[in-house]
């Protein structure tokens, strides 16, 4: 009770100070002053709160730069952080208004004994003070932007940059070795160093702990880039510094106490001794020798072990591999050897048993009589494992079969054609039994040992003691032989096959005369002859008589057109005697029917390669199985037999599609196809393809029979044609279809000339309402 | 039904009897606080200022003799004549306090209280002024007054050529008497000053308020204010006594 009575007594006391004071008039007038000169302060402020001088351009570009450095993801592009500039300027500058009018009011308040309250003052300033000042600041921040922002951002460019370069992290030790060693993986020749262009292409980035590079102002966006590359490039020369350092030892003059790799890699590692201490605080760190290059050590050891190996091989050692001693391996079972890889095969470990000792020996021979007796026993191991040496020096061995191999093959292979094969020898004759199998066989030369065997009718087939080589010589000796054989007898024929069109009407004459066929004989033989001159100076020397084959041909030729045209000219006389009339002469047929291209006169000599051919593709159709189909539409087809060689008959099939069918009357390339009259276009391209096989049938037939009319024997072969019958049952079948299946199958009849190397016959349509060609 | 009421307080009063606890006998309220507290102690104030201002009283009656003697109350009552007299002439009885000042907008627009600057410019020098009143109220009133009760005062610039020892004893103003009679002149010319002065200053404190701001850039501080003030005012008819004008000239 106590305490708080007088707690009321001190505070009436003081209230009653207060108000006396209040109450002094001197007081109050030095108070209303003091808030007077603060207003007027807070006024003069507020009218200076959009004036810019550039006086003021480092108080405020320092503290906008410093806000740059606290917020660099904001700021990173130049002209986004401009906006964000400005409104950092008119914060910056209604914080100013709010310190100058602190500092006023305090200013007054040391002033005035009486206090002062800031609404007090900021009431007498003006009751818009607010809004003057916020447009104040805006006005100011719009002046002062572009000075300001330069400048600032140019301070935290300065300061980033300074910071970036200072407090940078490196790669470790570790780090970098790892680098290294992905590259080293890379690599397409590990045995080469890295070069500098490799180094600079390494996996490794610097960091900076408190500056992530995503977020660096743009125009320093480049920077991490070119100080990783000047690391990189400074990480560059420390590697080749140290494989400078691991080089020396290997471009030193020969040093008679190197004598394996593993002696040259503990020199070349003494050697990098010399390199700098490591030193990982440094900016940038000098590492230490990294593994790579102790690597790299190892393989260039092994390399220079590899070499000196390779100018011993070049330089020759005592019971080096020769062809002497390959031979006695070879000869000792040539069965074995017939093919070069097999020979390689079989040679090589003995070669390897037997050579690693003698180089081991050339090895060591040098070396100091302590050492000796150990790198003759790392040789002989190393040079027989699978590791780098001894893979170097196997294959080192296949490289020197491979080069004296094939010499040797050959002068054995010669010896063998000599014994086995002598009459393939250049200077022997070739049987004309020889010539006229390859001219029989259709073949302009041997490329298999069967033909050889065949045309030779050997007795005993030499071919599985031969080597591949003997093979190879004994084809080209025969093809050499055989070939102007060839070339002469061809020659020979086709001067047979000019008399028989130039002298068909001498002949026919001379038939008429009644000369006899060995006096004709006679003359064509006096005819070939003196072709035979003409062409006889183009053909081999050895190959310039006349054959018998070609006489014998001669003289068939001959009796066989002789009694041709007799039997002609008497089957004329007959029928001109019995169909006389006098209609007969005027009702000649259709020069364009295929009657009319029939020959007059059939002869057989004439071959008919094609012929038969279309009858073996005509066999295999129906071997498909479809000989049970293919009776019925046969029948069919009989009934168009005569009206022309192919038939197109479409008809319906009762189910709204129609039934295409094709065929020759005679039954081949008999087709029967159902489609869908409504879609033209892809039933036309069904019947196409359908028609494909079928229509070449059709052709090859028609083709064979006017070659078999011999048209091209008697008389100048008019075009061949080919009439079409297209016969529409169906009223669905549209003009649109009509004539696209006609297109398809005169361009398929235009391939088929083209594959045959002929003209393409002309196709003659014909429908319902007569014959007409297009 | 009537007593209810009471049964529940007693009730309550019972309650609160229980629970309470030596914590809560302090939780006053306000008004509990006012009442029990602050209007006593107002009062015991009162008493004891009243109490203190009696005994003044009665010292000074003990110490002061009943009856004033002749010269004094002579003296005193023409040294009040004059001093009313110029009291009057100055305008201060029109100026008990600021507000009776007439305003025109941010200054003052009032011809008695231009006098009264004017006049009152004689307090910046009291000695004389007091020498001045002191003088006025040596001279005689009037003939009728009898020679026992004409104050001679030998250091007076006005004093006759007659010679001291032919007045009374009564009549000369000895130096004594003469520090008395100046003292409380001066007494009432500080009341004067004072009076002025807190005139003045309450002027400077309305035309501060009342003047607006300048958009001039001009020192922002109370001295320039008030001197940029008090000139205005003194250019306008109102200079200040130099008390207020030399305020901020001096050193505190």
């Amino acid at each position: 009770m106590n305490k708080t009575t007088l707690m009321f007594c001190c505070a009436s006391l003081l209230s009653f100070h207060a108000i006396s004071q209040d109450l002094d008039p001197k007081l109050r007038a030095k108070q209303s002053l003091a808030l007077r000169a603060a207003a007027q302060e807070v006024r003069q402020v507020l009218n200076q709160q959009a004036t810019w001088t550039p006086e003021k351009l480092t108080a405020v570009s320092t503290p906008l730069s410093q806000a740059i450095l606290e917020n660099t993801p904001g700021y990173q592009q130049k002209e986004k952080g401009k906006s964000l500039a400005h409104a950092w300027l008119i914060q910056w500058r209604l914080a100013d208004f709010d310190t100058q009018k602190a500092a006023a009011l305090n200013a007054a308040q040391l002033q005035s004994p009486l206090p002062l309250s800031e609404a007090d003052v900021l009431k007498r300033v003006g009751t818009d003070w607010q809004n003057q000042a916020r447009q104040g600041a805006v006005a100011f921040a719009d002046a002062a932007l572009d000075q300001v922002y330069a400048q600032a951002r140019e301070s935290a460019l300065i300061i980033l940059k300074q910071q970036l370069i200072s407090s940078l992290v490196y790669p470790s030790q570790a780090a970098v070795d790892q680098a290294l060693g992905t590259l080293n993986k890379k690599q397409k020749d590990p045995s080469l160093p890295l070069t500098e262009s490799e180094i600079l292409s390494a996996p490794l980035s610097l960091t900076h702990p408190a500056l992530p590079f995503e977020n660096l102002l743009e125009e320093l966006s480049t920077e991490p880039a070119l100080v990783n590359q000047t690391f990189l490039k400074q990480l560059a020369k420390q590697y080749q510094h140290q494989i400078a350092l691991a080089t020396q030892p290997l471009q030193a003059a020969p040093q008679t106490d190197l004598w394996t790799a593993t002696d040259m890699q503990q020199r070349m590692i003494e050697s990098l001794n010399a390199s700098p201490q490591a030193n990982v605080e440094a900016h940038p760190p000098v590492y230490d020798v990294f593994e790579s290059v102790i690597r790299w050590t190892e393989m260039a050891a092994a390399q220079w072990e590899q070499n000196k190996i390779a100018a011993l091989l070049k330089q020759g050692y005592p019971g080096q591999l020769s062809q002497e001693v390959l031979e006695q391996w070879m000869t000792q079972d040539l069965s074995q050897h017939l093919i070069l890889e097999e020979s390689i095969t079989l040679l090589h470990p003995q070669a390897l048993k037997t050579q690693t000792p003698l180089l081991t020996a050339a090895l060591v021979q040098q070396a100091p009589a302590s050492r000796q007796s150990g790198l003759q026993s790392y040789y002989l191991s190393a040079l027989q494992t699978d590791e780098a040496l001894g893979t170097f020096w196997q294959n080192q061995l296949t490289q020197t079969l491979r080069q004296q191999l094939p010499p040797l093959r050959q002068k054995l292979a010669q010896q063998q054609l000599n014994q086995q094969l002598p009459f393939l020898q250049p200077e022997a004759p070739l049987p004309e039994s020889v010539l006229l199998w390859f001219a029989d066989q259709g073949l302009s030369e041997a490329t298999t040992f069967s033909q050889l065997n065949d045309a030779f009718e050997l007795p005993e087939n030499p071919e599985p003691m031969l080597l591949t080589e003997t093979k190879s010589l004994a084809l080209q000796n025969l093809n050499a032989k055989v070939q102007p054989a060839l070339q002469s007898y061809t020659a020979q024929i086709q001067i047979i096959r000019e008399l028989e069109t130039e002298n068909m009407d001498d002949l026919k004459a001379a038939v008429a005369q009644g000369q006899d066929a060995d006096t004709l004989y006679t003359h064509w033989l006096q005819l070939w002859q003196s072709h035979w001159q003409l062409e006889i100076k183009n053909q081999d020397p050895l190959w310039q008589d006349m054959m018998p084959r070609t006489e014998n041909e001669l003289r068939k030729s001959v009796r066989q057109w002789y009694e041709a045209i007799e039997k002609t000219t008497a089957e004329q006389q007959t029928t001109a005697a019995s169909e006389a009339s006098p209609l007969s002469s005027t009702e000649s047929p259709d020069p364009r029917s295929p009657e009319m291209t029939l020959v007059e006169v059939p002869l057989e000599p004439v071959s008919d390669p094609q012929g038969s051919a279309a009858e073996e593709v005509s066999d295999t159709t129906e071997a498909a199985g479809e000989k049970k189909e293919d009776a019925g539409i046969t029948q069919e087809l009989e009934n168009f037999r005569g009206k022309s060689d192919g038939v197109l008959a479409f008809s319906d099939l009762g189910n709204g599609d129609c039934r295409l069918l094709f065929g020759a009357p005679d039954g081949k390339g008999a087709l029967s196809i159902g489609f869908d009259p409504e879609n033209v276009d892809a039933s036309a391209q069904k019947i196409a393809d359908a028609l494909r096989g079928p229509l070449r049938d059709v052709l090859n037939g028609t083709d064979s029979a006017n070659e078999k009319g011999g048209f091209r024997l008697f008389s100048r072969a008019k075009e061949p044609t080919l009439s079409m019958l297209f016969q529409v049952d169906s009223p669905k079948i549209r003009h649109q279809m009509s004539i696209q299946v006609r297109q398809r199958i005169q361009s398929e009849i235009d391939a088929w000339a083209a594959e045959k190397g002929q003209t393409a016959p002309t196709l003659l349509w014909q429908d319902e309402m007569g014959v007409w060609e297009e | 039904m009537k007593n209810r009421p009471d049964a529940l307080r007693q009730i309550r009063a019972i309650d609160d009897l229980v629970s309470s606890s030596p914590q809560r006998l302090f939780s006053l309220s306000p008004n509990d606080a006012l009442v029990q507290i602050s209007l006593p102690l107002v009062l015991i104030l009162a008493i004891m200022t009243r109490l203190i201002v009696v005994g003044q009283s009665m010292t000074e009656q003990q110490e002061s003799p009943a009856i004033l003697e002749m010269w004094k109350q002579q003296l005193i009552f023409r040294i009040d004549q004059e001093m009313d007299a110029w009291s009057s002439d100055a305008q201060l009885p029109a100026f008990p306090d600021a507000s009776r000042i007439l305003w025109e907008g941010s200054y003052p627009a009032d011809p008695r209280f231009q006098l009264l600057c004017e006049k009152t410019q004689a307090l910046n020098d009291p000695e004389n002024l007091q020498r001045i009143i002191y003088e006025q109220a040596l001279i005689p009133q009037d003939s009728s007054e009898t020679a026992s009760l004409r104050l001679y005062d030998p250091l007076s610039s006005q004093a006759s050529t007659q010679p001291t020892a032919e007045r009374p004893p009564e009549s000369i103003i000895t130096p004594e008497r003469r520090n008395y009679a100046l003292a409380h002149i001066a007494d009432r010319i500080l009341q004067w000053r004072q009076h002025v002065e807190a005139l003045q200053w309450a002027t400077i404190d309305e035309t501060a308020m009342r003047l607006p701001l300048s958009d001039q850039s001009e020192q922002a501080e109370a001295s320039a204010e008030f001197r940029r003030i008090s000139s205005e005012l003194s250019q306008r008819g109102y200079p200040f006594l130099d008390q207020v004008t030399q305020e901020y000239e001096v050193t505190p």
